[in-house]
């Protein structure tokens, strides 16, 4: 059973936006609320500016604090590593979105983020919180894959859709191999730049573990103890020291 | 005869009808029904309710996260449905009894099935066991009675049968305390009130055959490993999931307040004609913490506990007559704001708390503020947290401006 990591190279990550497109896309998003979100970041005052951007999916995390607090047991880690929530169970009472360290679930009830709001374009029907004309036809709610219906939580699957009927025994799925193409998660796919690798973290010998190694690949808010599956490399890079001043919760 | 007339007016025959859903324990004969959606450990990982399991006299029921497992043999007495604050129990047996307004027999004596029909005397309840009837029923039996109050008859068996466990007191102590204590509230006179009568028979004229039931309990060496076995069985049970895309499975999303509580109110109604006494009312409250997160309300199982979001104020309201004081809010509080003081010498409805609703300088969604100076949401605050943590990454954890006014989300 692999367990499935994420690689992204800011070195090479332009800010484009094309996976949170793509994501959208994919998973039929409301838009706004982006399951994969590139955040621009900028420090200073005018003239002496600087500004970065930060690629954000789930982290997946090995000890995920929602799956810790979920009250009924609705969001859960797969065997193979990746964080679901099962639609079926979830009652929406927002307690992963507390815990969670890096704020990335959502809960699309409220107001939208991008008006007009499409849900009244395309209102829901078979308890689909929308329905726009065009889906994708993969849906499960026990694994939180597709529309949700309205009142649940939702979050980046790592397109467990697709990555789960990987053949056994892969060690990276790569878009540039053509047998494993239709396997990658949307967001991998499309980068344009090629800065997200995608792969087992279990397996020594994959290519996402030869990044990690030789690039330092850092994860973010190692002090929550969270363990992120999904690493970031920058040349530049060091391990950001703990600040308690940004951890302030209230 | 009498008792029998008023055994088939008031027996069910077929469980409960309502917004309950009972269903048989699983690999069981015993008449325990159960309707997992309402059972609070079912329903939540941080509620530790066992009342079922530690009121069960022989020690049959333990609880696992899918509900009561039995793993042994149930008598069928009926304390677990008696102790269960939500009605997910429920004990084939015991007679439905009308709520105000449906017809009313007249029932002044509760007896227990080992009593044989000869010395029954007219106005005589047969149920399994004394100990079977929650508080809200005994309020009901006090209706029916009339004037001269219900009469628990203790036949000088109960101390030593199998359904009476090892505890002190009378099976039925616990629901007549509670119900004695609402009617006090309401003004029935002491006199009044339900109480026991202690008529002794002699032992051998106790039925043995009961339907159904074996009342020898059995407590042997075997009987205690295959309770082991049946625990573990239940900790490695395989994960079940509804598979698929079926709005009807979402039953954890259903808020109902249990029967119980609901005839509760009832009787209330009827005896006084308001629904709530500071007797039946849990008394809750909310310290500064509260982020208004609204995680209580979510996760309260009967739909007591309600965040009411206006545009500029959010308040945390309780309607008391649906609380039943599971403690749910208190344990999934994430700031622990939140407590059960008692379960009684509450207000009927209360305001618990109030706060103040603002827009969300980033994303323009009202949020719940603590602080006066607090003008971005939690969401956004995290988003800027995790691109400031990325920043720092980037320049080498060079100075990170902590000033809220500079950085933001954007894109």
């Amino acid at each position: 059973m692999p367990k499935w990591g994420m690689v992204i190279d800011l070195d090479k990550c332009t800010g484009c936006q094309a996976c949170t497109t793509a994501c959208a896309m994919e998973n039929n998003t409301l838009p706004g609320e982006s399951w994969q979100d590139v955040l621009f970041y900028h420090e200073g005052k005018y003239p002496n500016t600087s500004i970065k951007w930060f690629p954000r999916p789930c982290m997946q995390c090995e000890n995920p604090s929602c799956v810790h607090v979920c009250p009924t047991r609705a969001t859960y880690k797969t065997d193979d590593g990746v964080v679901l929530i099962d639609w079926n169970k979830c009652i929406g009472c927002k307690y992963c979105m507390i815990a969670c360290p890096y704020g990335v679930r959502f809960y699309a009830d409220e107001r939208p983020l991008l008006e007009p709001d499409i849900r009244q374009a395309f209102p829901g029907s078979d308890g689909q919180m929308w329905s726009p004309p065009f889906q994708n036809p993969e849906s499960d709610w026990s694994k939180g894959i597709g529309i949700q219906p309205r009142g649940v939580v939702s979050k980046c699957t790592f397109c467990y859709h697709k990555i789960s009927k990987a053949p056994a025994g892969v060690t990276d799925l790569d878009e540039d191999d053509p047998d494993l193409v239709e396997y990658v998660p949307a967001c991998v796919r499309t980068c344009a730049p090629k800065a997200r690798y995608f792969g087992d973290l279990d397996n020594p010998e994959s290519k996402v573990n030869e990044l990690i190694a030789n690039k330092r690949g850092t994860r973010v808010f190692e002090h929550t103890g969270n363990k992120p599956q999904v690493y970031y490399l920058g040349e530049h890079g060091t391990v950001p020291k703990f600040d308690p001043q940004f951890d302030d919760q209230a | 005869m009498v008792t029998g007339y008023l055994i088939m007016m008031l027996y069910e025959v077929h469980g409960k009808p309502g917004l309950e859903e009972y269903r048989p324990i699983a690999g069981s004969e015993s008449p325990l029904r159960l309707d997992t959606a309402s059972c609070l450990p079912a329903r939540s990982t941080h509620s530790n309710c066992a009342a079922c399991a530690d009121a069960c006299p022989v020690s049959a029921l333990q609880v696992s996260e899918r509900g009561p497992v039995l793993t042994g043999d149930c008598l069928g007495c009926g304390r677990c449905a008696a102790a269960c604050p939500t009605d997910a129990l429920q004990v084939q047996g015991f007679p439905a009894l009308p709520l105000p307004g449906q017809p009313a027999p007249s029932v002044t004596r509760l007896e227990c099935w080992r009593v044989p029909e000869a010395p029954l005397r007219s106005g005589t309840l047969h149920v399994p066991c004394l100990g079977g009837l929650d508080a809200s029923r005994m309020l009901t039996l006090h209706r029916l009675a009339g004037p001269s109050g219900i009469t628990l008859v203790d036949r000088g068996w109960c101390q030593d049968c199998p359904a009476h466990g090892c505890g002190t007191g009378h099976p039925a102590d616990r629901a007549l305390e509670t119900a004695n204590h609402i009617l006090g509230e309401t003004g029935v006179p002491d006199a009044d009130l339900p109480r026991f009568s202690l008529e002794p028979l002699s032992e051998g004229m106790a039925s043995r055959d009961l339907p159904g039931r074996d009342l020898q309990a059995r407590t042997g060496r075997r009987d205690f490993f295959r309770r082991l076995g049946g625990h573990a069985a239940t900790v490695h049970g395989a994960r079940e999931d509804n598979v698929g895309t079926d709005p009807a499975a979402r039953v954890l999303v259903g808020k109902h307040v249990p029967s119980r509580r609901r005839r509760l109110a009832a009787e209330l109604v009827a005896a006084t004609g308001s629904a709530t006494t500071p007797a039946a009312v849990p008394l809750l409250s909310v310290n500064g913490d509260c982020d208004g997160h609204g995680v209580c309300a979510a996760v309260c199982p009967t739909g007591a506990l309600v965040r009411d979001r206006g545009d500029t104020t959010s308040r945390l309201h309780l309607d008391a007559s649906a609380c039943i004081a599971c403690g749910l809010c208190q344990a999934h509080c994430p700031e622990q704001a939140i407590r059960v003081v008692a379960d009684s010498g509450g207000q009927p409805t209360a305001e618990l708390n109030r706060m103040e609703q603002r827009e969300c300088d980033d994303c323009g969604r009202n949020f719940t503020a603590r602080h006066a100076h607090e003008n971005t949401c939690h969401p956004c605050r995290k988003s800027r947290r995790f691109a400031a943590a990325g920043f720092a990454f980037l320049t080498r954890g060079g100075p990170v401006v902590t000033d809220q006014n500079h950085g933001g989300k954007s894109g």
